[in-house]
């Protein structure tokens, strides 16, 4: 892998896929386990989000011209082919359910009479796109995206600060600490886990590396106080059976929005940032798979564009076919699909960083 | 020409134009009715008649439609209202949702169902129920000062309770909220036909100084559940809003030696406070601030004694609203002020054991404790009484 990227950018990245599974999953899922608790979850999350974190930045920092792929050739052989398989199976279908979602949301809530296909036509095409730019693009647009996340998330601050009601956090502790942590473990899955695809770039691809944890430190408190501040509007300000009623009480939220008669009906302009997030970390899976596919099969490597049109198609297809309905949906989002998270994001790298320290002393 | 080939389809499908609508399609609805009649709803749509906007218009035309549809969903009677429609109706611009009491009286929450998962519905507009006329005819009574009735509804209702302190607005995520939450039951302000509707369902209605028939805004109406139960009267709606802390303005009238002064509230900030251990002990603490905004007597306005004996008449006329408001609340059984919920914000355990007989035992058996201080600083632009020369 030659492209670099600079560490603004690489960070921001993270900023995506932290929110990418954010609305619709972690929302829904937070506030029915956790209940009016669920602001207090958020904050166990970023409090326990190290532990991954940590694991993260061992596999980072392993070895600087490897990225994770790489690591896993190197040091468990054809066993890590496979295992690299595996992953681009599940990143297939993490990136299916996370176009479904935004597809999802952007049928539901605005373009309800536009046919789901040609929504998540219209955003692959753009994805893809971008990753047939390669990782420069990729770093640039991110950019782009989050300054404009960034002004969009700041504008309604005040003027939702106005409505909170702080009483409907009481009681505090409803149903004691273990919701609030499997709500803050749902959070984790959701939120942090999706970091993982970051270790597609190796240490040395990112320039001016040196400060790079600083940087990084930034964009990941930054993300998780606007997750923290989305679900603390929520609940302050619809009360917990109201947010848990709305399938997007986010955006339900923005509709509250009103600045001196001025500044309002503004929910489909201020939801473009939940749109961004989405199609940003799809880019990033995308990438990802099509790293790991030519890692793994160096002779594909002429054959890169055609890799990234059948992945993006395959996705297309698996966010068609991966979840019938909502309420289907709403189930896994609670059960299945945090633990598959944790096995492929977090049980594969811890066993795969556990195996190569074996390894590397026994050498 | 490869990327030729891929821009020119991008440029035909990135236009946006897809399944786009122009403004002159859409019948855009800014009042909404619904009544029933025997198992049927029956949908009153307002559409604003965008023509009329315009201004090479035909001046006869009505600035608003009214539509009518029914069926045994309110879904269905959309529906059977759009076939007499020549555009799509877009429900993105209500401004009030009228209900009658047929409907309020029946579990509200099926009416409302499809309001809250329409996608063009946006849940800020507020509610109001249509007290002894239907809610269809509401929307259809022409007034000369706001085009639309429900323009008029909806800004009468803000001018109210900002201005008159007995009823006060309630938007549907509010309402919504009341009627979920455990330990609080929701109230509506109510609306009443003045006159005969078919005189006021015509375009002479404008044109007269002194319209024959008009809408006037009436007291709040009682929910328990998600049923209606009883209407207020001026008294209690006063207290309901000293209670729940919604009161901006409030005239009180007091009665000295037979003279009638009118003091005004214009800072009102009510304190409930429950024992974490007794839910029936309730504290309600009430600080107001005011002056006096007509006095039709003789009596020497200059005198500080005075002023302190005002004070303490309206401060017992205050609890005096309270009081009946509560009486209202506990005869219904209905915990429209929250007490239920205050406790189970203090002590969640407790209520879980004595939630199911909340209504109907313990909060008709409340005690309260009532703390008014009413501290009246002005007099308006003058001293004292007006002395007429003799």
């Amino acid at each position: 892998m030659n492209e670099t990227i600079k560490k603004t950018e690489f960070s921001i990245l993270a900023s995506f896929l932290m929110r990418s599974l954010f609305i619709g999953w972690t929302v829904y899922s937070v506030g029915h386990i956790a209940l009016q608790d669920g602001p207090i979850s958020m904050l166990l999350s970023l409090l326990f989000s190290f532990l991954p974190l940590c694991l993260y930045y061992l596999l980072f920092t392993f070895d600087s011209k490897l990225n994770f792929i790489a690591l896993l050739h190197k040091y468990l052989g054809k066993i890590g082919k496979v295992i690299t398989l595996v992953l681009v199976a599940f990143v297939l279908l993490n990136m299916g359910a996370a176009l479904w979602n935004l597809a999802n949301f952007i049928s539901s809530q605005f373009l309800y009479l536009t046919p789901y296909l040609l929504i998540a036509s219209v955003f692959m095409i753009c994805v893809l796109y971008m990753c047939l730019k390669g990782l420069k693009t990729i770093g640039r647009s991110g950019i782009i995206l989050f300054i404009i996340n960034v002004i969009l998330f700041a504008l309604p601050i005040l003027s939702l600060f106005s409505e909170i009601k702080i009483d409907n956090l009481f009681p505090i502790l409803e149903n004691g600490w273990i919701p609030v942590f499997k709500g803050a473990g749902i959070s984790i899955s959701y939120n942090v886990l999706p970091l993982f695809l970051l270790l597609i770039i190796p240490k040395d691809n990112v320039e001016d590396n040196k400060k790079l944890v600083s940087s990084f430190l930034k964009v990941y408190l930054y993300t998780f106080l606007t997750l923290f501040l989305v679900i603390f509007f929520c609940t302050t300000i619809f009360g917990i059976k109201l947010t848990n009623l709305y399938q997007y009480p986010e955006f339900h939220i923005l509709k509250t929005i009103n600045i001196a008669n001025f500044f309002q009906r503004v929910e489909t302009i201020l939801s473009i940032q939940w749109i961004f997030d989405h199609m940003m970390a799809i880019v990033m899976g995308l990438f990802f798979i099509k790293t790991s596919i030519i890692q793994t099969f160096p002779k594909v490597q002429k054959h890169e564009k055609w890799i990234l049109v059948i992945s993006a198609l395959i996705i297309i297809i698996i966010s068609q076919i991966i979840f019938p309905n909502n309420t289907v949906v709403e189930n896994i989002g609670m059960t299945l699909a945090p633990i598959l998270l944790l096995i492929f994001y977090l049980g594969i790298p811890l066993i795969t960083y556990i195996i190569i320290q074996i390894r590397k002393h026994k050498n | 020409m490869k990327k030729l080939l891929i821009i020119i389809p991008l440029l035909l499908i990135l236009t946006g134009c897809y399944n786009y609508r122009e403004l002159n399609e859409l019948a855009i609805a800014t009042g909404f009715g619904i009544d029933k009649e025997g198992d049927n709803y029956v949908v009153t749509v307002m559409i604003s008649n965008s023509k009329k906007q315009d201004s090479n218009s035909n001046n006869t035309q009505a600035a608003m439609a009214v539509y009518e549809g029914s069926g045994d969903t309110i879904y269905t009677a959309i529906k059977n209202a759009s076939l007499s429609i020549s555009k799509q109706i877009y429900l993105g611009h209500i401004d009030i949702l009228v209900l009658s009491e047929s409907v309020v009286k029946e579990d509200v929450s099926k009416a409302l169902d499809l309001f809250f998962r329409y996608p063009q519905t946006r849940n800020d507009y507020n509610l109001v129920i249509a007290k002894d006329c239907k809610a269809g005819d509401v929307l259809k009574i022409s007034l000369p000062l706001d085009s639309f009735p429900s323009q008029n509804i909806a800004n009468n209702l803000e001018i109210t309770s900002k201005l008159q302190g007995y009823i006060y607005e309630v938007d549907f995520n509010t309402f919504m909220k009341t009627l979920l939450d455990d330990g609080i039951n929701p109230v509506l302000p109510s609306i009443t036909i003045i006159g005969d509707v078919e005189e006021g369902n015509k375009e002479d209605n404008l044109e007269q100084n002194a319209p024959k028939t008009y809408l006037k805004l009436e007291m709040m109406g009682l929910f328990k559940d998600r049923n209606f139960v009883a209407w207020a009267s001026k008294k209690e709606s006063q207290g309901i809003n000293i209670i729940n802390n919604k009161i901006k303005v409030l005239g009180v009238e007091v009665n000295l030696d037979n003279q009638k002064i009118i003091a005004e509230i214009t800072s009102s900030k009510t304190k409930v406070e429950i024992d974490s251990d007794n839910p029936q002990k309730v504290k309600i603490n009430v600080a107001a601030e005011g002056g006096i905004q007509e006095f039709d007597s003789s009596l020497n306005l200059t005198d500080n004694n005075l002023i302190v004996e005002i004070q303490k008449q309206v401060e017992n006329n205050l609890k005096e609203y309270i009081q009946a408001a509560l009486s209202l609340a506990q005869k219904n059984k209905t915990d429209i002020f929250g007490f239920g919920q205050m406790f189970y914000k203090k002590n969640p355990q407790h209520w879980k054991e004595i939630k199911d007989k909340w209504d109907d035992e313990l909060f008709s058996n409340i005690e309260v404790e009532m703390n008014v201080e009413v501290d009246l600083k002005v007099k308006g632009h003058i001293n004292n009484t007006i002395e007429v020369k003799s």
